[in-house]
């Protein structure tokens, strides 16, 4: 089930956390943007196919470009590709959107939102260098259900070192309130050159406590924990992103988007070479890689890894390695499945790395 | 006698090398166009520390004299090989640098040579440099050799001044060699491995001669053999009929055995009956060269165990200095436990394990060799603290001590007291020795000496004391053994045996280390020390809390791998030891 993500590289202000590639709208450099957007996707129609499952449009705030402009990139890929996505989803900020816009996102198929709401906190959304307030987040998400959404996401952040426990709490308390159907919740990371590098970061054991209290918070309130940092009432789990987890095919167009056709993945260049016409850097995925990918993206999943399947893709040698790694209280088998335990998901990297050294390991 | 035999004193970049190159070149024992700098320093490593390990005698024609340059190096650990390259010269061109003045390692190596009657010759390096100041230099040599400002001659090796005046002053000052007799008595000062050739000492010949095909008896080592071939360098190996009172050179005899070969042996002609050898006496100043310091180095990898042996033969072959034996270890697997003159040597063998042998290795603490007297009357010699009988089986541990001497300018006495005080030292003398130079006599533990105190005195001494020590005799002391338990199991490698009044100290001070150094992991790692089964220490590891990667989409994923995969070569870099994690520096906090 190939996937197609479109990245849009713009964004009002960019926020002090985020290390993605992005610049300040110029309806300029848009027109550029969607010039070279329509000479990729010509391009790649050719030799990566044509049929994807899921339309994603993330960024960057795809939600800053104009009804105008966002028409023109709908047009491009539905010229150039068989599109019939059961999922089709556009990340918005509040504060870029009205209900106007929205109507006219749900009239052209877009049938998935993803809203960066981050905290309901008000200082925290200062901290991070958000451009609306907690109460505009809300304002947002209700005006997506009034034009008729019915499959919404929200993004959260935790671990900011001005938040505390009552204060995640309460965002998560007015987060459920509004019942969206998924949830992704992130850990702050402190990326280089982003202004956030450098600062001192939440104490390592209050963060894990307020990981595990959201993981039981939303279980309770019926929310399925499917991905270490993902959430969603059942039948709506995200197919896009299942999709990268599963190993599957992807196509990203636009500046610093990356594709994977099975066996190698393609890295395209940041905005101004794009503009250029610089094409992608191309990387063959060896076994190895390929079993560490496996590994690290099958053990994100909350359904882990099937050793079946494992079995068969990697041989027996390597699955008889992977056995013996297998170790309370850090990964746990239930039926054809291992998964790292829900306890000790917030070691997941730890985890990872010892399981693929060991693979490594000659003996 | 047209013989001139001397050695070049200096501190490091003070321009040995260069002056050394700029004789070759004067006396065209290399063409100036053959010269690449440095020549007479072969070893990578020997530069980086600043020191020469090994460089061949060079022999040099300056107009119908012959002179051979004798190299020393210039480190503690190797100070007996110093005394006897010395004793092969009758004098020493002194070199002080212009800008730096005269420094404290020099001096030791200085009054060695007093001390073995040395002439010498002093020179300022390094005229030419802009800052130089050259009369303050003067007056520094002046005090310390009680010599007159004339005699101290002025060089810039770099550029070839005053190099010529240099070579006069060999020869008008430096006494040739005295020729006292015609009885065969020749010292070894060094030697190198020839692959093909065995083992060829570097010879003084102090009297008589030694040509190919005679017999002869090294005698300390008892050998026997034919010479094969005499010779020298000049830089290159040149074949020669015959060694004469006076000369410098090589002999080939086909010595398979490093062992053979003992610095500051005596070569005697092999006589027909043993009375008539026996009549024979050896030159004086000989000593057995004995390991002080002990390390187990093993593979980091288990499987280059026979590499590492392989590597070690070698080594052995080049440096007879260095011992080893096999030894097996729970937490490290197979490995050697290994024994070097001191601490530097010990570094030297490791980096050349690691570098010129490509063979990447996990070593030890090091510590000394006890000598353990058992309940029923054995002795026996332990040189690994995980090999220490059962408290119950032992009489009493005694520990080498050694005699040592320190050199120092006055102003530094007290501080140096206080440090011999501290390392269990028992003051023999003090007194003033030359004009400014204060000689302090100690008695001191070998292994309170051997691992930073070296350091410890250039650091308090700005760098002019200096210290050189010889082995007394073993005494009893009061030792108790620590061991290290990780998540309850012990880790023969992290012994240690140390003074039972300190068990207590030295133990926390070790986990605490060892906490330090531990990485923290998937669960806590808690770390003990104990003593006589008792727990005398502990430090905790607390487990990782949080290592999870926020959001992995379809643009993270490969930047994602690629830093699990650096992650998972830091993993290559550890031993596992039970569950738990313990990188290579963990093994070295015993000593430190």
């Amino acid at each position: 089930m190939p996937g197609l993500y479109i990245h849009i590289p713009f964004c009002i202000k960019k926020c002090k956390y985020c290390a993605f590639h992005s610049l300040p709208y110029n309806s300029e450099l848009v027109k550029q943007y969607i010039v070279s957007l329509k000479k990729e996707a010509e391009l790649r129609k050719e030799t990566f196919g044509k049929t994807f499952d899921t339309v994603y449009i993330g960024g960057g705030t795809p939600s800053v470009l104009k009804i105008s402009e966002l028409l023109d990139i709908l047009k491009i890929i539905n010229y150039n590709f068989n599109l019939s996505p059961r999922e089709f989803t556009i990340e918005v900020n509040p504060g870029t959107v009205n209900r106007e816009k929205l109507t006219w996102y749900r009239s052209v198929g877009i049938n998935r939102l993803s809203i960066g709401v981050q905290s309901l906190n008000d200082k925290e959304l200062e901290y991070l260098g958000r451009i609306h307030t907690g109460k505009e987040a809300v304002e947002c998400f209700k005006d997506t259900r009034f034009v008729g959404f019915k499959n919404i996401s929200i993004d959260l952040i935790y671990g900011i070192p001005i938040q505390d426990k009552n204060s995640w709490y309460s965002t998560l308390n007015g987060i459920t309130a509004l019942y969206p159907e998924h949830i992704s919740a992130y850990s702050l990371s402190y990326e280089p050159d982003t202004p956030l590098y450098g600062e001192k970061p939440m104490k390592e054991d209050l963060e894990e406590k307020l990981y595990y209290y959201m993981i039981e918070y939303l279980k309770d309130k019926g929310y399925e924990q499917y991905e270490i940092s993902t959430f969603a009432i059942s039948g709506y789990k995200s197919r896009h992103n299942t999709n990268y987890w599963n190993g599957g095919i992807y196509l990203g167009l636009g500046p610093s988007a990356h594709s994977f056709d099975g066996t190698h993945r393609y890295a395209n260049p940041e905005l101004f070479d794009y503009i250029k016409g610089k094409s992608f850097k191309k990387e063959k995925i060896n076994r190895t890689e390929a079993l560490e990918e496996y590994i690290m993206l099958g053990l994100r999943k909350r359904e882990g890894i099937s050793l079946l399947e494992f079995s068969n893709r990697f041989g027996n040698e390597t699955y008889n390695k992977l056995i013996k790694e297998i170790k309370e209280p850090f990964l746990e088998v239930d039926r054809d499945r291992v998964r790292i335990t829900e306890k000790k998901q917030f070691i997941a990297d730890a985890i990872i790395i010892s399981i693929i050294y060991h693979l490594s390991n000659e003996k | 006698m047209n013989k001139r035999n001397f050695c070049i004193i200096a501190h490091i970049d003070h321009g040995k090398s260069t002056l050394a190159d700029r004789m070759l070149e004067i006396t065209g024992t290399i063409p100036k166009r053959l010269m690449r700098d440095q020549v007479l320093d072969a070893m990578e490593l020997e530069r980086e520390h600043g020191i020469t390990i090994k460089a061949h005698p060079t022999r040099m024609k300056y107009k119908g004299f012959i002179f051979n340059l004798i190299d020393t190096p210039g480190h503690v650990d190797f100070s007996y090989e110093v005394t006897r390259s010395l004793v092969a010269c009758e004098g020493a061109v002194l070199i002080v640098d212009a800008v730096q003045g005269v420094q404290a390692q020099t001096v030791s190596n200085l009054y060695m040579a007093l001390d073995v009657g040395l002439t010498i010759i002093p020179v300022i390096n390094k005229i030419d440099l802009p800052n130089a100041h050259i009369e303050d230099i003067k007056e520094e040599i002046i005090d310390l050799l009680n010599v007159e400002e004339k005699e101290i001659l002025l060089v810039s090796a770099k550029n070839g001044w005053g190099i010529e005046n240099l070579m006069e002053r060999i020869v008008e000052k430096i006494p040739p060699p005295h020729d006292s007799g015609s009885t065969l008595k020749a010292l070894i000062f060094d030697s190198y491995y020839d692959e093909y050739r065995g083992a060829i000492p570097y010879l003084r010949i102090m009297s008589g001669s030694i040509e190919t095909g005679i017999n002869v008896r090294f005698i300390k080592s008892g050998k026997n053999f034919e010479v094969q071939e005499v010779g020298y360098f000049s830089p290159k190996k040149v074949k020669s009929e015959i060694l004469q009172t006076g000369d410098v050179g090589y002999i080939i005899c086909n010595i398979r055995g490093a062992k053979d070969i003992k610095t500051g042996d005596t070569v005697i002609e092999s006589q027909k009956s043993k009375v008539e050898s026996q009549s024979v006496k050896p030159l004086p100043g000989y000593r057995e060269v004995t390991p002080y310091v002990y390390a187990g180095i093993y593979p980091a990898d288990g499987e280059k165990y026979n590499s590492l042996k392989d590597a070690l033969e070698k080594l052995v072959l080049t440096d007879s200095s260095l011992i080893y034996e096999p030894e097996t270890s729970v937490a490290l697997g197979f490995g050697f436990r290994c024994g070097f003159l001191g601490m530097l040597h010990k570094k030297i063998i490791e980096e050349r394990l690691e570098r010129e042998m490509n063979i990447s290795i996990i070593s030890t603490s090091p510590n000394i060799r006890y000598k353990v007297k058992l309940q029923n009357g054995d002795t026996e010699w332990v040189e690994n603290p995980g090999q220490m009988p059962k408290p119950i089986e032992i009489n009493v541990i005694e520990e080498p001590v050694v005699k040592a001497k320190i050199f120092t300018p006055p102003g530094y006495i007290g501080s140096i007291l206080k440090l011999c005080e501290k390392r269990r030292g028992i003051q023999k003398s003090i007194f003033y020795h030359r004009e400014n130079m204060v000689e302090i006599e100690y008695e001191i533990p070998l292994s309170e000496l051997i691992f930073d105190f070296y350091d410890t005195l250039k650091s308090i001494s700005q760098g002019f004391a200096s210290l050189d020590y010889e082995f007394l005799e073993y005494r009893p002391g009061d030792f108790v053994k620590v061991d290290i338990l990780v998540n309850s199991k012990q880790v023969d490698a992290l012994s240690s045996i140390v003074i039972r009044d300190n068990a207590y100290f030295d133990a926390v001070r070790l986990v605490r280390r060892l906490k330090q150094v531990i990485p923290r992991q998937l669960f806590e790692v808690i770390i003990q020390a104990a003593s006589n089964g008792r727990i005398i220490a502990k430090s905790r590891v607390a487990p990782i809390r949080k290592d999870v990667t926020a959001k992995c989409y379809g643009g993270d994923i490969t930047r994602k791998r690629k830093l699990l995969e650096r992650q998972k070569e830091g993993k290559k870099k550890m031993k596992r030891i039970g569950m738990v994690e313990i990188p290579k520096e963990a093994f070295l906090c015993v000593r430190e």
